[in-house]
């Protein structure tokens, strides 16, 4: 798939964008703070719906405006698809696609699929357990669109669990919210592990190909004891530890089981990538985890958007070839960076500089 | 901001639901702008609303009398009662005319986010109604999201006890969403296709 326009309006520092784009390679080089992230931010947010920088919209409203607008024409090989997002700072945002509002903003999952790269990856190792669930559930979510209404009805039960279970007096209707966090998160636990056996293999053969030392793998860290790829398995066997941390979670006020308690354990060797792993070591995993899920979903079929968002300057020469050659193999591929002198001078494509918010073919 | 009158008006309209800071400020520019005597109108109306409309004392209905319209109705089958959330639902339902018996008005679904437990909703009233020998049948059509799905799971584990016949809609309905949004031959033969919960 590949996207033949963007058109941006009061998103960050852009009053207003108009970019026609093709297949292949397309660069923005740019200074940081001159808006090039903004643009592959802004497409990022049309496949994630949120931001690969912030967990807030109100930093990509322009200061002064209630409102910014993305617009997108998606070619996906069959057909072309028009998306339109409005983000909005006082009331929920809005999207049409091909000109017709859609009811839920999940229906905008899946037509427009993306992997990116960027420095923020190495927190995929270093970072918290929320980073690991956020990098397996976006995977979920480009293999199948459904999994986002999953997840975020498990969401909200979970949200809608802990607001009971802080009210510690009747808790009368505890069982119906034990019901629906154990029905959906037993869904999410499956299609989690289901996943990640068939990214492991190709995590491990990526990583191998980057540094042959020694062995990399991944493994799945679950609340419950005997997570497995059958979701009626894990809905009793949430349903069950529920019963045996029933009182701490009300001492707490807090849902202790569940997808959103879990962690993708990355191991090196014998030991826990985190705390262990060299800082280049560190960038073999993230980079690896990233490669393999891009090959993952060619491998399903799909030709997902790559972005590379500012990541040649952290990387050495021999990752630079390895990200240069997965950039030919994608149908479009967007890269941002600093200086030119960051790029491989083998690369081709269409370059642009990006200054104080304006946009200009190189 | 604008000054006193004009501002009081955008502000009470705001608070309406589905209403924003714009709409609200569009509207009131409009009434401003309108006729007195159609403004007249539309306050004579909200002010009747208001005295004269009140909710069933039997079913929790929408109603200017005691009892509303279907409550009073000797042609419904009263051994068959159909919980809803909110009075649009009935309205729904009605223009299905699949469903013949009574119903029972909830006042919304189970929230903990916005402080709804069972206690705020009108089921301690379903339960005196279900004290009746005569009721067969309590068909649960709340609406097919997170909060009515945990109302109905709540019903029914209340209900269960009493040896009385309980029933979900069946499934055809849109996932996530109101009942509202289901269109008359969807809810219809979700009504048709109802099934026992066991
Ligand atoms: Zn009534």
């Amino acid at each position: 798939m590949h996207l033949n326009h963007l058109s941006l309006k009061n998103y960050r520092s852009y009053l207003e964008l108009e970019l026609l784009l093709e297949k292949g390679i397309t660069i923005f080089i740019g200074r940081n703070g001159e808006g090039k992230t903004n643009i592959v931010e802004s497409i990022l947010y049309l496949a994630f719906l949120s931001s690969h920088r912030t967990s807030s919209d109100q930093p990509l409203v322009q200061l002064g405006n209630n409102s910014a607008y993305i617009r997108g024409k998606i070619d996906n090989g069959e057909r072309e698809v028009l998306v339109e997002l409005e983000i909005n700072t006082d009331k929920a945002n809005r999207a049409r696609i091909n000109q017709n509002p859609v009811r839920s903003q999940k229906e905008l999952y899946g037509i427009l699929q993306a992997i990116y790269f960027s420095p923020e990856d190495l927190d995929l190792v270093r970072g918290d357990p929320s980073e690991r669930r956020r990098f397996i559930d976006q995977l979920l979510i480009l293999r199948s669109p459904r999994m986002a209404g999953v997840i975020a009805d498990y969401d909200r039960a979970v949200r809608q669990r802990n607001s009971l279970l802080k009210t510690r007096s009747n808790l009368s209707s505890l069982e119906s919210w034990d019901q629906q966090v154990a029905t959906f998160g037993g869904e999410i636990i499956a299609a989690r592990i289901t996943t990640l056996n068939e990214l492991m293999p190709i995590f491990s053969d990526v990583y191998k190909e980057i540094s042959p030392e020694k062995r990399a793998y991944i493994t799945y860290k679950s609340s419950i004891e005997s997570s497995s790829t059958t979701p009626q398995e894990n809905t009793t066997a949430i349903l069950e530890k529920f019963k045996e941390v029933r009182n701490q979670e009300v001492d707490r006020g807090l849902t202790l089981v569940g997808p959103h308690r879990d962690d993708l354990l990355l191991m090196l060797g014998d030991h826990f990538v985190k705390g262990y792993a060299s800082h280049g070591e560190s960038w073999s995993i993230a980079l690896s985890l990233k490669l393999a899920s891009y090959q993952l979903l060619q491998d399903d079929g799909l030709q997902p958007i790559l972005i590379l968002d500012d990541v040649f300057s952290e990387l050495d020469e021999e990752r630079r070839h390895r990200l240069i050659s997965l950039a030919n193999s994608a149908e479009q591929t967007f890269i941002t960076v600093a200086v030119q002198s960051d790029l491989p001078p083998e690369l081709t494509g269409k370059f642009y500089t990006v200054k104080s918010g304006s946009v200009k073919p190189l | 901001m604008y000054e006193g009158a004009i501002q009081d008006l955008i502000d009470e309209l705001g608070r309406l639901p589905g209403i924003g800071p714009k709409s609200a400020q569009r509207i009131a520019f409009h009434i401003i702008q309108s006729e007195r005597v159609d403004v007249t109108r539309l306050v004579d109306v909200l002010r009747t609303v208001k005295e004269r409309v009140k909710f069933c004392t039997e079913c929790g209905n929408i109603t200017e009398e005691e009892l509303c319209r279907i409550c009073k109705d000797p042609r419904r089958d009263g051994t068959l009662i159909c919980v809803v959330e909110e009075s649009k639902d009935v309205m729904s339902i009605e223009k299905t005319r699949e469903f013949r018996g009574k119903y029972h008005v909830l006042g919304g679904a189970i929230s903990p986010i916005d402080g709804i437990g069972p206690e705020q909703l009108r089921i301690r009233e379903l339960m005196v109604r279900l004290a009746n020998p005569d009721i067969a049948e309590i068909i649960i059509a709340t609406d097919p999201n997170l909060e009515g799905e945990a109302t109905a799971s709540y019903l029914i584990r209340q209900i269960r006890p009493m040896g009385i016949k309980v029933s979900r809609l069946a499934s055809g309905l849109p996932v996530g969403g109101d009942l509202e949004y289901a269109d008359e031959v969807t809810l219809g033969r979700a009504f048709e296709g109802r099934r026992t919960v066991e």
